[in-house]
């Protein structure tokens, strides 16, 4: 039996995970090869994926019925072989359409694919207002100026804004039954002097979390299961904690559906029939091999012009595994490997996001581990633990790609991101954009001289991010108000909390453009070429400067300084539930997209070429070599970027030693370096660059050919050939 | 301190990310002059004194320890010839001790042993390349006297100061491909026949417990465009890369 405590009476599943979990010292070699019934299975999902890719990127879709929790009748692969069941409808890969979010959106969705919406599912909204339709009779003819010039962009209103991880390993530990008895208890006792706004909001959500665990309760049922107790094995555990994702991916069409940290928790129940011997390591790797390729099945529609921005169809299924407790013991178990270890038994893949919280602390062979298995399959981020830990304490998990939060207790308010190179040119062009020509920003007299005077450019730079931050912070006030109104996350948030912690997740794209063109400015010549209009559209480069990426303090400060600038100016607003803003510098693969939307810059970058991803320095210019680089990312301050600081890097093998001993060590040392100066995410690559040229030209010898971007991983044959390109044309730090 | 105090070392480069040269990743200081002319020299650009940059230990410390939590291994002094600086290099290692940096010396065991035993002494570990196990070749064709590196060796064995040997497998040079007749060795016996100063080489190497480590380098061109810039005429041109089954072999010769 489980050790009892704090978790026993009241919801607390740390307590229940640090009372319970066994550490791991040991190295992969108990590990087992995937079961026949495995290896069976996968064989039918490759199939599958294989026919989807076929048929266009979409196998089929369900247009008739809109999704909620209990909407489809069970599906299988094959009932004979899945060890964990459930699938989002009733075939798997058949997608579902989630119209609340917006129904103009899952028209278009269906239409580039083929298909045609039910007008009974269209008849529906005639009647009933969904969140696109709020945001837009609220925007301002300013915000709305400012989304179309894509300045500031990739905003959740039309769509889930994601980025909230139920803490689905209640289902398991408690049963559906307590959950909500919980909940009822904790609704009686909110009953103010003053019925305000916010209590009746409170009260009424309460009831809709209560109405998302009925409803999975019944889910569950309808699969043969009761959820409603707790979970008594290892195989119910997992099935259980399964089932309230999966009504978590049936209920939302989120931005990113995130898992949390679920596998040390689950590692408690495989320990406990381990110990008692009643079941044997290949069953337990079996079931994970299952829930992980479930995971993998997981699908949204959505639009080209969304795939454009996000390309190769991520969900951000994310994982967080290993950290260190705040007792000062790793939490890595067995489990961790054993997740892990599913790239090996099923290939490498993008989904499950794959997140290794790193400290130097964690034990050395799962480091060895972890260096082996980014070295073989390049489908594993790091983040760091040390400094997460600090703020997020060590029961946190990775929304997304970057973003931690205390699990169960905290969401954020998805945010997207503001294009501060283009904010740079509004700065020297008096607000007007550079593309459309027309007034987005202040109006405000151009700047005029010939040579860009470095103190003026600051000067106006910083009076734009002024009046930016605070369009930008209203603008996510009206959409996050209008998403919790009609497209509320029912059962992700009856997997919180009653009272959460709430941080408004802001963006910036473009840094290293904009750190270099200010380097540029300052320390060299930058002569501004106008059109006819007086516009800057073009710059001449005179000479070298300092670039952001080399190690050296002269670019990298430049950096730091716009990054400490922008979310000061972002903290003096009033926000929507008085979140707390925050700030990633993070772009996913829209790196491109915003590069193509974008005028000429004054660091040299042509106009429409694409942003470098993240907070990397720009294709090329990190001449320094890969520690340098690395230097100049870990010294942006994670103080002002609470949301994360993501970081692509990409090694040819030979250039991390001679033998894959050595390479593994290397590499763990690397990230030992890097964590330990403060980096806070990193995305490894291990590849050839042939390898990728190889494979934009045969696709089909390249199926699970995975690597990481921005954040998240994808399978590179699924990239738009404009993303291909960019990535290949990304600084592969070798050294011959 | 007067201006003429100041001990000045000459720098050819910095590799921050070294990967294979020493234990661990390792911050490597490449030294700029090389008395010696290996026909396979990778960085000819390294051979010439009185160029490179001037450099003092403070200077070179500031980056070693900038780099400090990556590079974990520590830091090589390689070139050129390190040995050839034999006062700077001595200080430089010294003053990375204080700081508790490991300090490998990678050289061509080319130096005579009396000028740099003080080094030898201070380093944790000597990376050195036997360039070939026959005197006059190594006499002729790389300018040096062997016999340095064997009393290199004896010394190191001694002190128990941990070496590790690099050989380059050069066909022609520092191994035989071809049998009586023209042909190619065909097999391990064959091969072994005509590399009878490999095998006895080996066997000598085998002799020094103080060696922990002997990396076969199999010749490869990659060097070769440096070439062009320099007066001497690349002798290699013609030298084809030994094959793996070659490269098999001589691993055998070594291994047992």
């Amino acid at each position: 039996m489980f050790v009892t405590g704090k978790w026993t009476e009241d919801i607390h599943v740390r307590d229940f995970i640090s009372r319970n979990y066994t550490p791991y010292n040991g190295d992969e070699s108990f590990l087992a090869q995937p079961t026949e019934n495995t290896l069976r299975l996968w064989d039918k999902v490759k199939v599958l994926k294989k026919a989807e890719k076929d048929a266009g990127g979409v196998l089929d879709v369900d247009a008739s019925v809109v999704s909620t929790i209990l909407s489809h009748a069970p599906g299988y692969i094959d009932k004979d072989l899945e060890a964990i069941v459930g699938l989002q409808t009733d075939a798997p890969l058949k997608r579902a359409i989630m119209p609340f979010g917006g129904v103009r959106l899952v028209k278009t969705s269906l239409e580039a694919y083929g298909y045609e919406m039910d007008p009974k599912v269209e008849e529906i909204f005639n009647y009933r207002k969904t969140h696109n339709d709020g945001v837009f009779d609220a925007y301002t003819p300013e915000m709305k100026r400012a989304r179309h010039a894509g300045l500031v962009t990739g905003l959740p209103d039309a769509y889930g804004r994601g980025r909230i991880i139920g803490d689905y390993r209640r289902v398991p530990l408690y049963g559906t039954a307590f959950l909500i008895a919980q909940k009822r208890k904790a609704k009686d006792t909110m009953i103010p002097d003053v019925m305000d706004t916010e209590q009746i909001r409170e009260r009424e959500e309460i009831s809709d979390q209560v109405r998302g665990l009925y409803e999975l309760t019944k889910m569950a049922q309808s699969y043969g299961y009761d959820i409603s107790r707790a979970a008594r094995s290892f195989k119910e555990a997992v099935q259980w904690l399964y089932f309230a994702y999966l009504g978590a991916v049936k209920e939302q069409n989120g931005a990113a559906m995130s898992l949390g940290r679920v596998s040390t928790f689950l590692d408690i129940y495989a320990q406990q029939e381990l110990d008692e011997g009643t079941i044997t390591e290949s069953e337990v790797q079996e079931i994970v091999d299952h829930f992980i390729m479930k995971l993998r099945l997981v699908r949204f529609l959505r639009t080209p012009a969304y795939d454009e921005l996000f390309s190769g169809d991520p969900t951000w299924v994310t994982e967080a595994i290993g950290g260190v407790a705040l007792d000062g013991r790793h939490m890595v178990t067995k489990m961790s490997y054993r997740f892990l270890h599913t790239l090996t038994n099923l290939g490498p893949a993008p989904e499950p996001n794959m997140t290794v919280l790193w400290s130097p602390k964690l034990p050395e062979p799962f480091k060895a581990f972890c260096a082996r298995m980014s070295i073989d399959t390049s489908s594993i981020q790091y983040e760091n633990d040390d400094l997460m830990r600090e703020k997020f304490g060590d029961d946190y998990a990775i929304a997304c790609c970057v973003s931690a939060m205390r699990v169960g207790k905290q969401m954020q308010f998805f945010g997207a991101r503001a294009n501060l190179a283009k904010l740079l040119l509004y700065a020297i062009n008096g607000g007007v954009d550079e593309i459309t020509g027309e007034q987005v920003g202040p109006k405000r007299e151009p700047l005029k001289s010939g040579v860009l005077d470095y103190e003026q450019v600051v000067y106006r730079f910083d009076e734009m991010m002024t009046w930016m931050c605070k369009l930008y912070i209203n603008t996510l006030n009206v959409i996050h108000y209008m998403h919790d109104k009609y497209c509320y996350e029912n059962l992700e948030m009856a997997l919180h909390d009653e009272k959460v912690m709430r941080t408004m997740a802001c963006g910036m794209a473009g840094l290293s453009v904009v750190a270099d063109s200010l380097s540029a400015i300052k320390h060299a010549k930058v002569k501004v070429i106008r059109n006819a209009a007086g516009l800057a559209v073009d710059f001449e480069v005179h000479g070298d400067y300092p670039q952001f990426g080399n190690d050296n303090p002269k670019a990298d400060r430049i950096a730091s300084e716009v990054v400490k600038k922008f979310m000061t100016e972002l903290s003096k607003h009033k926000t929507y539930r008085d979140a707390k803003p925050t700030l990633s510098i993070l772009t996913i693969t829209s790196n491109v997209v915003y590069g193509k939307k974008t005028g000429s810059t004054p660091d040299g970058r042509k106009a429409g070429e694409a942003f470098a991803p993240g907070a990397n320095p720009m294709h090329g210019r990190d001449v320094e070599g890969a520690i340098a680089s690395m230097r100049s990312v870990a010294q942006l301050p994670y103080d002002y970027s609470e949301d994360g600081i993501s970081y692509t890097f990409s090694i040819v093998p030979a250039a991390l030693g001679k033998d894959e001993k050595t390479r593994q060590y290397n590499l763990f040392g690397l990230l030992d370096g890097y964590f330990s100066d403060g980096g806070h995410h990193i995305n490894v690559n291990v590849f050839q660059r042939q390898t990728l040229l190889d494979a934009m030209t045969n696709p089909e010898k390249y199926p699970q050919l995975t690597i990481r971007v921005s954040g998240y991983a994808v399978h590179f044959v699924n990239l738009t050939q404009e993303q291909q390109l960019e990535v290949i044309r990304r600084t592969v730090h070798a050294r011959v | 301190m007067q201006e003429s105090d100041i001990q000045v070392g000459y720098i050819h480069s910095i590799e921050k990310f070294g990967t294979v040269d020493g234990p661990g990743i390792r911050y490597v200081i490449f030294f700029q002059g090389c008395p010696f002319r290996c026909p396979y020299c990778h960085n000819p650009d390294t051979w010439s004194f009185g160029k490179g940059e001037p450099m003092t230990v403070d200077m070179l410390m500031e980056g070693i320890l900038r780099y400090r939590k990556y590079t974990s291994g520590g830091v090589t002094l390689t070139g050129g010839e390190p040995l050839a600086q034999p006062e700077f290099v001595l200080s430089l290692i010294r003053e990375c001790h204080r700081s508790g940096i490991h300090c490998a010396i990678d050289t061509s065991g080319g130096m005579p042993l009396e000028g740099i035993v003080d080094i030898v002494d201070e380093a944790d570990l000597i990376l050195m390349d036997i360039k070939s196990f026959d005197a006059s070749i190594a006499l002729e064709r790389f300018g040096i006297d062997i016999n340095n590196a064997w009393n290199l060796l004896d010394y190191c064995q001694n002190r128990s100061k941990p070496v590790h040997i690099r050989h380059v497998l050069v066909p022609g040079l520092t191994i035989q491909t071809v049998i009586s007749g023209g042909k190619k060795a065909e097999d391990y016996d064959s091969f072994c026949r005509v590399n009878e100063r490999l095998l006895s080489g080996a066997k000598r190497l085998s002799g020094y417990d103080c060696i922990e480590k002997i990396e076969l380098l199999p010749f490869h061109k990659m060097g070769e465009y440096k070439w062009a810039d320099f007066d001497s005429a690349y002798e290699l041109g013609e030298v084809e890369e030994p094959s793996e089954k070659v490269i098999d072999w001589c691993r055998r010769i070594f291994d047992t």
